[in-house]
């Protein structure tokens, strides 16, 4: 079930507009501790390159959300 | 009494059903109405001819047949219906031995006999309009357009689209398919109260919920008061589930990739 999930939501998110790389599944078994860490920064390297996330708070153009009442 | 009045009449008489589910007029609205063999009368205000109102009956079905455990009920069906009642099923919500559909024509799709909607066939043959402008090749062009952007515009298109969004859950209210006891837009920690408009979040969950269940009825997209273009957003969620997977929701037997027991509880089936 989540290797289907994985698969649908890479490409959900490029449905939207946001990077497929900004997701990632690795199976790491308890013992397998330097590809936990491979994996781990692999994946981080690769989040770097992609810079900023497209979602942070008031960028890509929406406004920030606000409380009811907060007086937009 | 019309054709369809006298058909519920004599399944009535013949105790084929324990109620009929169609529309009447109710102080100048068209509204769904059980009709029930107690009250024969009211067969007469039964609505057969057009305008016929759109409302999610299989959704309703579930409603009864969850107060009312082994009751025989009749409903008259769109094609939209009939592939929210063949999901319904899958779901364990609605028991087809106890459902007798009343199949109403719309326009021509694969699927059957005089239908309407996305499933159509051939929209300009019957004077049926599909649910969106097509271009030349017939597809949705806004969704031609939409693919052809590049990430960053597509997100933005996206985004300003979800910002009109004033969470009032219509779209979840309606959906037909929406039957679980439990909700994640309704989990604080995920979709915070008062947060107007709710984070890109409240959407892609519905988006992922539905793919590979949303039957395309479009009554979402009626309900939404901000015009969001829900329908080509579900219908993204359920090409992806096709192109990964082969599957398109509707229609009988085969259940969606995502499918999994415990996903919603089994109803008050008998």
């Amino acid at each position: 079930m989540t290797q289907k999930r994985m698969a649908f939501l890479k490409e959900l998110m490029n449905f939207i507009g946001i990077h497929p790389d900004r997701l990632n599944v690795t199976w790491v078994s308890s013992s397998e501790a330097p590809q936990f860490a491979e994996a781990v920064t692999s994946f981080v390297n690769r989040l770097r390159a992609l810079g900023p996330s497209p979602l942070k708070r008031g960028m890509a153009g929406m406004p920030a959300p606000a409380m009811v009442g907060e007086g937009r | 009494m019309n054709s369809i009045q006298q058909i519920v009449h004599a399944l009535f008489l013949a105790e084929k059903i324990d109620g009929f589910l169609g529309y009447r007029k109710k102080d100048g609205h068209l509204l769904p109405h059980l009709f029930s063999p107690e009250n024969p009368d009211e067969l007469s205000a039964l609505i057969s001819d057009d305008p016929i109102p759109r409302y999610p009956l299989p959704k309703i079905l579930v409603e009864i047949s969850r107060a009312y455990p082994g009751v025989r009920v009749g409903l008259l069906a769109r094609e939209c219906d009939q592939r929210a009642l063949n999901e319904l099923v899958k779901l364990n919500q609605i028991n087809p031995e106890k459902t007798l559909i009343l199949p109403l024509p719309c326009c021509h799709s694969d699927l059957g006999e005089p239908t309407q909607c996305s499933y159509l066939q051939s929209p300009a043959d019957n004077g049926c309009r599909p649910p969106f402008s097509p271009g030349e090749d017939g597809q949705d062009s806004a969704r031609v357009e939409l693919d052809a952007l590049n990430l960053e515009d597509r997100l933005r298109s996206w985004k300003d689209e979800f910002s009109k969004c004033m969470k009032c859950y219509g779209c979840r209210n309606v959906c037909p398919v929406y039957v679980c006891k439990e909700c994640s837009l309704e989990d604080e920690e995920l979709i915070p109260a008062g947060q107007i408009p709710p984070d890109l979040t409240f959407h892609l969950v519905r988006a992922t919920h539905l793919a590979g269940f949303c039957i395309d009825c479009g009554l979402c997209e009626e309900a939404c008061p901000a015009g969001i273009p829900l329908r080509r957003f579900y219908q993204g969620g359920n090409r992806i589930v096709e192109k990964l997977f082969g599957y398109k929701p509707g229609k009988e037997g085969d259940r969606s990739p995502f499918h999994r027991l415990g996903l919603v509880e089994k109803g008050n089936l008998p």
